[in-house]
This record gives structure tokens, C-alpha cells and sequence, in this order.
């Protein structure tokens, strides 16, 4: 029996999650305001028009924060648009997406529903069609108590008191083609660092992310970033990165746009596919490291932090609902059907973000309904979780803590693009505060893979649950008629002895051992 | 008394140290060669006129690579007046340091001195006045067996078998205004990848180091490593990284601090390797080699005195007092620590020159007091280096906050049978107890422990009282169920050397 080893001790750590590490993206993109969490028509809808049974989803995924309104979206938004007397608002073209815009769910509506769930807003300035006089005329809208234009026209509209919202980014993937109103790296440094600069006179609380390169296929990365940072490294808090892991066979570098490169149509198996979340760790490390090569060149003493304020897995299916269609409203954009084994890819791909929490402040899913989403929301129909929504609840609710030096030693599959890759990806977390000590684990094999784990200086510990979601069929989805097909469910398959657990781990399987160590406080 | 804690954990490693990790360094400089390593006529010299007693002194420090010759030395270096001879070899103007170079030890004689003093070459090539051309003939001229011209003259010169190095730099310093030849960035960057891909052409087993920055606070740092890695990333192994400190308005607290300043640099070296890998698409990481590294500043006013264009004049001789022998130990410790990244050091340099080891000429050789230190790692630090996690009360200095008292890296010897501790007690009026956990080590026994400390801060080693900074074993230490409790003496560096082995 191949057996691996994990040890863990909670002396060797690598540092504290930041809450806004558990966070997700509503973009007006698709269905996912729009015939999304907002579907007044719905026979589950609030007297605000949100959906009920979407917004108790999203409560269980316990998000600490949600950036908010896009995404390219945000490069043309005028944010006036989306305040005041609702059927005063302007019925606009959005050239994002190609969809008409009707402001019905804005600003307002969008804090309004952020206090249900409750979670805190990542709010992003237009910087594509426009720049630093709309961007501070915002945050006052926002976070000026009174007594200024805009502070009393958002007093006018019923909200007394300032949202205080702590958290901007500077536009969004400004170094896309795609992008309204893109930027050279020195057009878009400069137009950050200016509007950072006013923004922060306005407010000096609040934190700022810049715009980093949209993905590292970008001919321009990581040259972007390190521009971009040459101009706004005094200003700004955060670089933001963002990746979407896809399993096509060719990764080809672009300079002209995320379109999915399908090439034939030829897609790459099981384990390779797996492994494709090490570009995550080595796109955390690159721009690391040009952090710290700009910390150097600009003598500062200041630690420049990290954004991965978009990520998802790419699914390979889509639900079918309302067909998209251009110039209208709420039509579905990549509404992924995640499958069993997308799930895995994404449970990996957010522990390898958790597991650089000294560095990654903050992260996003992207999105939170109907495009790429945890959550499906259909038309006239029911809410239901996609297969990716489990294993982020569960790190959401079990991975905040210590992030301890996860040491393994699993045994190794090859692969082309790779070389050799862990069966077993792991990340480990210890709640202090609860004695809590949750593992998490993918099993990349199709063999069951047992796992022995070395509780070196924990104590006494006693399993607290140990949870699996694994699929016979790794095509499987959960669909309208079979919402529950990909679900976890409980094991009992760890045996703890001592200072020592023993787990067995299912072919291609996600699993969370929750050990309770509080004797060893 | 300062209070400190370690926990150690068998498991928990940073990295396997490279045995260049304690290399040194000769350059065609004040007495290093002439007086130095060289001196015929010494009672002490063998028959090819390499001093015995320095070979002695070099072999207990244990150094296994020696670059050489230089340093700004060999940026207006010929190498061919060093060759064949002797009575044929020019005497030249050498203008880095302003003397005659009489050219009687050259490549030939200083491999045959490593092979004596049991080290190996570490070699660098003139990129200040020349190219790839005189480079490609130098690797010819050494690691080509036979049958080529460059080749045919080492074997007629009386060295039939090649000399095989294999570890060359690419010129040496070449940002600074004061090298020879100095170049812009774009420049020396093209140059070194066209030199580097001749050698490798002649050599392809040889490894080479590009030319980083001449200090962390050159203006261009890091832009320099950056520009110069965009042009020789896929040619190139090693940038090279060099420091040197000094204690001149006397503040032994913030000077004690520098090495945090040191540690600084590697990172941010690094950050320029990955940033620049992550450009290039890379697939292999550059590594850092140290390959100059000390304190330096006693002798800064004595040389403005010196005569030009003597021969081997008393150039660069700090005379090093215990302060120093301190932070040459907080250095080792900063080099340990990043041993997963920094793969070749030098200490600048080996004797008379900024050196551990200081000689009369005609007369003694004495250990200075950063031998100790030196010795100490080289000795009893390669192995695995495991990651400490190290609790410590802090201090702020002028230059530096969070400075902890105590530093310390920890190395389990190759064999595994041997764990060192290497710590530094950083007080300049209080001991220290030191709690040092031990986890996964059974069955551990005391094998010594030694101390360096001096209640006068600047006391030195001279040719009349060699010994009077040395190492003493140290008695205020106990080991009871894998937990160690030592109380270091104020500003002190301290060995801890356990075996893992009862029986031993």
C-alpha cells in the first residue's frame, strides 16, 4: 500500500487567512443580477425583488466579501445611472457583454441586499470611459457622512448614513483588448496612481487594488504588473491577479482576449487537468516576486499585497436555460454546469490560493450566480448549488485560521505539462480560537489513497467530522431536476491514534478531516 | 538576562547546503598573492614558493572553492602574462589598485596552489577590457584536453592534464564607476551572453556567474540584475551578490544589525530572479552566489596613504576586532538561512586582504578574529539546514527596527549524525537564556560547545597575542529530554554541536 504523509505541527506556519479570502463577484454580467439575485417577477422574490431562495444559498457560503459591479461591465458604467428614483434611471447599452442595461438593480439596491446576507462590498471605479472625477464623486456618494453634493444626494435618496465601504479597485483588467476603454501599462499606471491618490485625500481609510494582468497568458505579463506598480506602488494596498483554470489542450500565450482557445475541440484528461491549478501557485509567485523586485527598486518599506479578485475553474458544460441573446436582458453568459471533476480542479485551485495567505489578502470567485457560478438561479424555476459551491463552503466555514506548512509527502503521477504531481493536494488550517484543526485534501488518482497524518504537537484530538464529495460518473452535474447529484456527504473512514489519523481516500474525491484538538491548549 | 526560544523539528527544513556555500576568495591584490599565499624565500615556502604555514591556516578553514583573480583586478587582466616562464612574464600597470603586477603567480600556479591547500579554482574573466574572445581561449587554454593551440600551451607549459574548472564569473562589478571597462547594463548584458555561450560552447559542462550589482546600494540596483538577466537568463546559473559592512561611527548595536540588511538583499535578489524567470517564461530558477562578502573599513584611510605603483603593497589589511568576528557570524547565519537559493559564497577575501587570515611577510601567519566563525560553519555547517522557528525579545537600532537578539541557524550534518547550532547573542551588557526544543532528534547527546566573547568589543588577534579573541568551550549549558538551556554570554557567537548517535 502506497500510503502518504502529511505532518503538521502548529509551531511551522505560514501565516493568518485574511477573511476577505472567502469572497465572490456579482457582476451585472449575464443572468447574474438579472433574472439572478434579482428577479422581481419570482414567485420567490422579496418585496426588493431579490430572490429568496438565491440569497439563502449565498447565506451558507458564508462570503466575507463580494466585489461589486464588474468586471468589464465596470469599464462603461456610469454610476449615476444606478441611483435615485428608479423609473428615472436611463435604460443604457452595455458594450461589454452586448446587453441592454436597465440600472433597475444599482448601487443602492446592491448594499441593500449585501446587508441580508450580510457581507461587505469590493466596490470598483470606472476607469475604461472614465477617471478620477466620477471615481471620488462615488466614494463621497458612499462614504462622506453629509453636507457635499453627493453625500446629501445619497441622504436624498433615503440612505442617512455613510456605507463606509473600505475596499476599491482601480478599474478592472485594464490591459485586455476586450476591454472598454483599455490602457497601456503606463496610461493605466498613471490614471491609477491620480485617481488612487484623490480617492485616498477623500477617504484615507479606505484600501485600493490596482489592476494587474487580466491572466498569465497576457503577452504582456508579468511586464504589466511590474509597470503598473512602478506608478502606483505608494498609492495602492494590492495587485490584483486573476485566472480562470481551463482543461484545452493548447496553452497558447494571447494578446487579444480570454476567448477559449477549444482547438478542436481536444481536451485534456483527468489528471492533467488536475494539475493545472500549479499555474495558481506559480502565478502567486511571479507576481510576488515583481512585488518585491518594485519594493526593491523603489527603496520602500511597504509590503505590496495580493487581490485574486477573479478565479474559477472553466466548466466543460453549460445548463441550458434562456438562450443568450444580444441587446437584451438577464440572458445567461457561461452558465457552467460544473461537473464532479471541475470541482476538484476548484477545490485545488482555492487551496493553493489559502495557501499563500501571508501574501493573498483577498479573492473572488467568479461569479457568485449563473455565470461560471456557485450557484444556479433559473429562470421561473428553482435555486441550486453547483458542484464547485461545496468545497467553498467548506473551506469558507472550516479554513479560516493558521495556515500551517502542510508538509507531504504523497506519491507522484506523471504528466506532460508538469512532470511529476502530488496525488494528494492538500491545505491545513488551525483554529486557535475553536481548537479546530481542519485538512483538506484532493485525491487526483483513480485508486483510493491512504493518508497518515503526524499530529507532532496537537495533543489529544478527536475527529470532529470527516466529510467526502465524491462521483461515480466524473461527468456528473447537478441539474434542476437532480440538484443533489455532486454533494458531500459524511465519512467515517479516519481512525485517530494518539498523535496520529489515519484516513482512506476515495478515487477522485474532496475531503475535509476536521480533527477537535482543544486539549492541547 | 535576555530570554530566547527555539523549537527545532527534524521535519521542518529549509534547504541542503552547497559545499561553495564556504568558499573565499584571492585577488591579485595588496599582499593577498605576494606575502600572502606566495612568498619564496619564506621559511615556510615550498619549492615553488607557496607558504606552508598559510596552507596550513587555509585547510583548517576548510574551504572548498577560491575565486580568483579578482575582483577589480581582472577586469584589466591579460591572462596570458601569467602563463609559462616565469622569467618571461611582463611586469604590468594594474590599475584597480594602482601597483606593478609582476605576474609571477598566474592560472597555472594558483590551480596547483588549490590543489595544494586542497580547494578549487573558482575562476573569473576579464570583461572589463576584453571579451569573448580572450574568454573562450582561457577555458581552451584550461579545460581542453589536447590538440588545440590554447590547449597545446598548457601542456607545454608542463600541465598535461586539464585543469577542469568549472565554476567561471563573467567579469566582476561591472556597474561600478570604478571598474576598469565598467559597463551600462544593456552593455555588460550583451557581453556576458556572448561570452557566456562561447565558453559554454568550448565547455558545456562549466557553470557560470553573471555579475550582479557591486551592493545593494548602488543606484541601480535592482534595474542592473534585472536588465543584465534579460539578456543571459537561458546562459547563465548564478547572479552574483557581493556586501561589506563597517562600523564607523562606532554604534555596535545598529552595526550587530546589518545583517538584516544582508538577508534583505538575498530577498530581493531573488524577487528579481523570479520576477525576470516568470518574463522569460523560464524554466530553471538562477541561484545567487555571494561571492563577496565582509566586514571592510579599518583600512580605508591607512590605503589612501599607500604609494602607487609599488609591488604588493599592505593594501585593504582590516585588522578585525571581536565586534566583527560577531557579524561575520550573523552573516554566516543570513547565508545559511537562504542556502535553498544562495549556492556559492566567498568570503572576501582569504589572507592579508580583508582576510581571516593575516601574515607577516618573511614572518608568522595568525588567525584573525573572524576565523573562528568562519571556521565553525565550514567545519560544522553543511548539511540540512532546518528552519528554526525562533522566538526572541527585539531592539530598534538607527538604521534597523525589530532587530531580535538572538539569531541562529541550526544544521543537521550530512551523515545525520551530527546537529549544530550556530547563535548569536546580540546584547551588548546581557547574557542570554536560550531554551532550544528538540523535536524528532532522539537520543541526543552533547558532543561541545564553544563561545566567542570578549568583555572589550574591540580587542584583536595581532602577530604578538594571536590568541587573545579564540573560542572557549562553554560550560552554562545543559541538555535534559531534547530540550537544551544555555545561558550565551553577552555579544557572543556559540556552537552548539550535538550527536544523534549514543554510541558515539
Amino acid at each position: 500500500m502506497n500510503m502518504a504523509k502529511m505532518i503538521l505541527s502548529k509551531e511551522f506556519k505560514v501565516g493568518k487567512t485574511d477573511d476577505r479570502l472567502f469572497g465572490s463577484f456579482v457582476e451585472h454580467m449575464g443572468s447574474t443580477v438579472y433574472n439572478g439575485i434579482f428577479d422581481p417577477e419570482h414567485e420567490k422574490a422579496d418585496e426588493s425583488g431579490f430572490r429568496i431562495d438565491v440569497l439563502d444559498l449565498v447565506k451558507k457560503l458564508n462570503l466575507s466579501v463580494i466585489r461589486y459591479p464588474g468586471g468589464n461591465f465596470v469599464s462603461g458604467f456610469n454610476w449615476e445611472d444606478s441611483i435615485g428614483p428608479v423609473e428615472k434611471r436611463p435604460v443604457r447599452l452595455d458594450l461589454a457583454w452586448k446587453a441592454v442595461e436597465p440600472n433597475t438593480f444599482g448601487l443602492n439596491e446592491f448594499m441593500n441586499w449585501m446587508q441580508k446576507i450580510p457581507s461587505e462590498p469590493i466596490m470598483t471605479v470606472n476607469l475604461g470611459t472614465r477617471g478620477i472625477n466620477s471615481a471620488r464623486n462615488l466614494l463621497e456618494y458612499c462614504n462622506f457622512s453629509s453636507g457635499s453634493f453627493y453625500s446629501d444626494l445619497r441622504r436624498s435618496h433615503g440612505v442617512d448614513k455613510p456605507y463606509g465601504i473600505k475596499m476599491w479597485c482601480l478599474g478592472n483588467e485594464m490591459d485586455g483588448s476586450w476591454q472598454i476603454g483599455a490602457k497601456t501599462a503606463h496610461e493605466y499606471g498613471r490614471i491609477a496612481y491620480e485617481t488612487g491618490k484623490a480617492m485616498k485625500s477623500l477617504d484615507p481609510d479606505i484600501e485600493l487594488v490596482a489592476a494587474g494582468s487580466s491572466t498569465i497568458r497576457m503577452k504582456g505579463y508579468p511586464d504589466w504588473d511590474k509597470e503598473v506598480l512602478m506608478h502606483t506602488y505608494d498609492i495602492a494596498d494590492y495587485i490584483s491577479l486573476h485566472h480562470y483554470v481551463d482543461r484545452c489542450s493548447r496553452f497558447a500565450e494571447i494578446g487579444d482576449g480570454p476567448t477559449l482557445d477549444t482547438d478542436g475541440k481536444i481536451y485534456l484528461n483527468t489528471q492533467e487537468y488536475l494539475a493545472r491549478t500549479i499555474y495558481v501557485e506559480q502565478q502567486i509567485k511571479d507576481i510576488i516576486a515583481v512585488c518585491d523586485y518594485i519594493q526593491a527598486l523603489k527603496r520602500s518599506k511597504k509590503t505590496m499585497y495580493l487581490s485574486f479578485d477573479e478565479w474559477n475553474v472553466v466548466a466543460a458544460k453549460k445548463h441550458s436555460d434562456l438562450e443568450y441573446r444580444n441587446w437584451k436582458t438577464g440572458y445567461p453568459i457561461d452558465c457552467g454546469a460544473h461537473t464532479m471533476e471541475d470541482a476538484l480542479a476548484f477545490a485545488s485551485m482555492m487551496m493553493a490560493i489559502i495557501r499563500r495567505a501571508d501574501r493573498v489578502k483577498i479573492a473572488c470567485q467568479s461569479l457568485l450566480v449563473n455565470t461560471g457560478p456557485l450557484i444556479v438561479a433559473k429562470k421561473d424555476g428553482i435555486a441550486w448549488a453547483n458542484a464547485i459551491f461545496y468545497p467553498f463552503m467548506h473551506i469558507s466555514l472550516y479554513g479560516r485560521g493558521i495556515v500551517l506548512n502542510c508538509l507531504t509527502d504523497s506519491p507522484e503521477y506523471e504528466t506532460k505539462e508538469f512532470g511529476p504531481v502530488p496525488v494528494l493536494d492538500s491545505l491545513a488550517v488551525y483554529n486557535e480560537e475553536k481548537g479546530e484543526l481542519s485538512v483538506f485534501t484532493v485525491n487526483r488518482n483513480s485508486e483510493t489513497q491512504y493518508l497518515h497524518i503526524d499530529l507532532r504537537d496537537f495533543g489529544k484530538v478527536n475527529v470532529l467530522e470527516h466529510i467526502t464529495m465524491r462521483h461515480k460518473n466524473l461527468n456528473a452535474v447537478n441539474t434542476e431536476n437532480a440538484p443533489f447529484e455532486v454533494t458531500p456527504h459524511m465519512e467515517s473512514a479516519v481512525k485517530v491514534d494518539g498523535g496520529h489519523a489515519e484516513s482512506m481516500l476515495s478515487p477522485y474525491s474532496w475531503n475535509v478531516i476536521r480533527f477537535q484538538c482543544k486539549g492541547s491548549q | 538576562m535576555k530570554k530566547a526560544k527555539i523549537l527545532l523539528d527534524k521535519d521542518f527544513v529549509i534547504g541542503k547546503t552547497d559545499e561553495r556555500l564556504f568558499g573565499s576568495f584571492i585577488e591579485h591584490l595588496g599582499r593577498a598573492v605576494y606575502g600572502g599565499i606566495y612568498e619564496p624565500g619564506h621559511p615556510a615556502a615550498d619549492e615553488k614558493g607557496f607558504r606552508g604555514d598559510v596552507i596550513e591556516l587555509v585547510k583548517e578553514l576548510n574551504v572548498p572553492i577560491v575565486r580568483y583573480p579578482g575582483g577589480n583586478f581582472v577586469s584589466g587582466y591579460n591572462w596570458e602574462d601569467g602563463i609559462g616562464p616565469k622569467e618571461l612574464r611582463p611586469r604590468k600597470l594594474e590599475l584597480a589598485w594602482m601597483t606593478i603586477e609582476t605576474n609571477q603567480v598566474g592560472t597555472d600556479d594558483f590551480v596547483e596552489w588549490c590543489n595544494k591547500a586542497g580547494t578549487k579554482p573558482m575562476l573569473a574573466v576579464n570583461l572589463g577590457t576584453r571579451g569573448p574572445d580572450e574568454a573562450r581561449n582561457l577555458v581552451e587554454y584550461c579545460n581542453h584536453k589536447s590538440g588545440s593551440f590554447y590547449s597545446d600551451m598548457r601542456v607545454k607549459n608542463g600541465y598535461k592534464e586539464p585543469h577542469g574548472i568549472k565554476l567561471w564569473c563573467l567579469g566582476n562589478e561591472m556597474d561600478g564607476p570604478w571598474q576598469i571597462g565598467g559597463k551600462t547594463a544593456e552593455e555588460y548584458g550583451r557581453i556576458a551572453k556572448e561570452t557566456a555561450k562561447v565558453m559554454k560552447w568550448v565547455d558545456p559542462s562549466i557553470e557560470l556567474v553573471a555579475c550582479g550589482s557591486s551592493g545593494s546600494g548602488m543606484a541601480t540596483f535592482p534595474q542592473w540584475e534585472a536588465t543584465v538577466l534579460e539578456h543571459t537568463y537561458d546562459y547563465v546559473d548564478y547572479i552574483s551578490l557581493h556586501t561589506y559592512y563597517g562600523n564607523r561611527d562606532d554604534d555596535t548595536p545598529n552595526f550587530l544589525a546589518r545583517s538584516l540588511d544582508m538577508d534583505n538583499f538575498i530577498r530581493k535578489v531573488i524577487a528579481t530572479c523570479d520576477y525576470v524567470k516568470a518574463k522569460k517564461r523560464g524554466k530553471k530558477n538562477i541561484n545567487l552566489s555571494f561571492d563577496e562578502w565582509n566586514v571592510w573599513y579599518h583600512s580605508n584611510e591607512q590605503d589612501k596613504k599607500l604609494e602607487r605603483w609599488t609591488i604588493a603593497p599592505p593594501q585593504l589589511e582590516d585588522v578585525y576586532n571581536f565586534e566583527d568576528a560577531v557579524l561575520v557570524g550573523l552573516m554566516l547565519i543570513t547565508l545559511l538561512k537562504n542556502s535553498d537559493r544562495v549556492k556559492i559564497a566567498c568570503l572576501a577575501q582569504l589572507v592579508n586582504v580583508i582576510a581571516p587570515i593575516m601574515t607577516e611577510n618573511s614572518g608568522a601567519a595568525w588567525r584573525q578574529t573572524i576565523f573562528y566563525p568562519f571556521k565553525h560553519t565550514s567545519n560544522y555547517g553543511r548539511g540540512t539546514v532546518l528552519n528554526p522557528v525562533i522566538q526572541s525579545e527585539k531592539y530598534d537600532s538607527k538604521d534597523f527596527t525589530d532587530v531580535p537578539y538572538l539569531d541562529a541557524a541550526v544544521v543537521l550534518s550530512e551523515d545525520g549524525k551530527e546537529l549544530t547550532i550556530f547563535a548569536v547573542n546580540r546584547s551588548m551588557d546581557e547574557s542570554m537564556l536560550m531554551d532550544c526544543e528538540l523535536r524528532c532528534f532522539p537520543g541526543l547527546v552533547l558532543k561541545e560547545a564553544l563561545t566567542l566573547t570578549n568583555d572589550d568589543k574591540k580587542a584583536v588577534n595581532d602577530k604578538l597575542n594571536p590568541d587573545r579573541v579564540v573560542p572557549v568551550n562553554f560550560e552554562q549549558i545543559e541538555l535534559k529530554d531534547n530540550k537544551i538551556t544555555a545561558k550565551l554570554p553577552k555579544m557572543s557567537w556559540n556552537v552548539i554541536r550535538l550527536s544523534l548517535n549514543k554510541n558515539n
